[in-house]
């Protein structure tokens, strides 16, 4: 480390380090030395500040729109930033959110007027809100019916993918030992309708909650989600 | 006359503005946007040179992008302007994408030919707007020779290695070499 505690050769390694023309192992053995000497590191990263001044000179080129379009849509599904401080229940009052409205109200009518404790497992059908869990704003609405064998799935919002990614929905047990139910892929711009097996009603009659994960198009079929569930709603036995 | 280009660094201010709203607790994501609007054709100018690749840029441009709104609440005035640390952060990720790949990509886009944008000298009268640090870094680059400042604005802007400065120069490697060397080493002796 001797050489590299003079200023002089420490500071034009790092030059040349940040201008790209240090290489090979010579780079590789800078690289090492700064991680065992934060001082270096400082060392570069003003280098580094000081030649990016240069960007400023570059003639301008405008990107493709849908470079702009997939940032956004990146950031729709992993973020979910609140704009607004607005309260999600003052949404209820937009035309948009009147259908959830009803029927958060008939979820909660239903709740208060025809649930029984201890009936749960005869309940012949459920409802879930899923909210984010960033913005905790609802963002889809999900109706079970044991008579049609069918889930209908219903965002209320079209929800923006990053390109090569789909929402896959999950079920998950009260008995949180035991692995997810992977449901399949949903819509993420209109309703998803699914037929129900009749081992999928039994896991949705033994589930406590609905999720869902974005996984790539090529790992739809996960046993189990790859990342973190960014939607997710408590079930609510009707009937 | 004041190049396009230096006009736009009256805009600075703004994008300090606007990336500090894009980390506040409510995340503005219209600044961004705008933000976007604004950086985003130098930034993409800056990733093309280095990967002269338009889908590859494009790649990165998005990773960079991203990457400065996940890190949005770790930018402050310490770190530079605004412009300069989204500038840091793209080229770094476009030097990353082509060490990962094996080799150069297959230039598609004609990108500028050489550093000539930035290496007219600067006249005092064209720097009034011009950033103190931007204009010490470029009276330091104005004093070199013009072959050393060429292949320092070449390395930078277009990630040439030593021997494919030699062969687009065609001059010896050691000459490329000694003469990056000490463009660098009479650049260091200024900016201190």
């Amino acid at each position: 480390m001797n050489r590299y505690q003079n200023p002089e050769v420490y500071d034009r390694l790092a030059m040349s380090y940040v201008l790209g023309t240090l290489r090979g192992r010579a780079r590789k053995r800078f690289e090492k030395l700064m991680q065992e000497h934060p001082f270096l590191k400082a060392v570069v990263e003003e280098k580094d500040l000081k030649f990016a001044q240069l960007a400023e000179y570059l003639p301008e080129n405008k990107p493709a729109d849908h470079v702009w379009e997939r940032i956004d849509a990146a950031i729709t599904t992993s973020q979910a930033p609140v704009a607004t401080p607005a309260r999600w229940w003052n949404t209820l009052l937009l035309p948009r959110y009147r259908g959830l409205a009803a029927m958060l109200l008939l979820v909660v009518l239903s709740f208060t007027f025809l649930f029984k404790p201890g009936h749960i497992s005869e309940a012949s059908a459920y409802m879930s809100t899923l909210f984010s869990q960033t913005s905790h704003k609802p963002v889809m609405a999900v109706q079970v019916m044991k008579q049609e064998m069918k889930m209908v799935i219903r965002p209320i919002d079209a929800i923006l993918l990053p390109e090569g990614k789909k929402m896959v929905f999950w079920c998950i047990d009260k008995d949180q030992s035991k692995p997810y139910m992977n449901m399949g892929i949903i819509e993420a711009h209109g309703i998803t309708e699914k037929k129900l097996e009749a081992s999928s009603w039994r896991g949705i009659v033994d589930a406590a909650r609905f999720a869902v994960s974005i996984e790539p198009v090529e790992a739809v079929n996960t046993p189990s989600p790859s990342g973190e569930l960014v939607f997710v709603g408590e079930l609510v036995a009707l009937k | 006359m004041l190049p396009e280009h230096f006009k736009k660094l009256h805009m600075e201010d703004n994008y300090n503005e606007l990336l500090l709203r894009c980390a506040s607790p409510h995340r503005d994501r219209d600044a961004f946007k705008q933000l976007y609007e604004m950086t985003s054709p130098r930034l993409f100018s800056l990733a093309l040179g280095l990967l002269k690749h338009r889908g590859l840029a494009e790649e990165t441009l998005q990773e960079a992008y991203l990457k400065i709104w996940n890190s949005a609440n770790t930018y402050h005035q310490g770190k530079g302007k605004a412009i300069t640390w989204m500038a840091t952060v793209t080229r770094n990720k476009a030097l990353d994408k082509l060490r990962s790949l094996k080799a150069r990509p297959q230039e598609t886009e004609s990108v500028y030919e050489g550093a000539e944008f930035a290496a007219a000298d600067l006249q005092p009268d064209s720097l009034i707007t011009v950033d103190q640090g931007v204009k010490s870094l470029m009276d330091c680059l104005n004093e070199l020779q013009p072959e050393q400042k060429e292949c320092i604005l070449l390395s930078y802007y277009q990630g040439y290695t030593h021997q494919e400065l030699a062969e687009r120069l065609d001059k010896p490697l050691g000459t490329v070499k000694a003469w990056i060397r000490r463009g660098l080493e009479k650049v260091r002796v200024c900016l201190e």
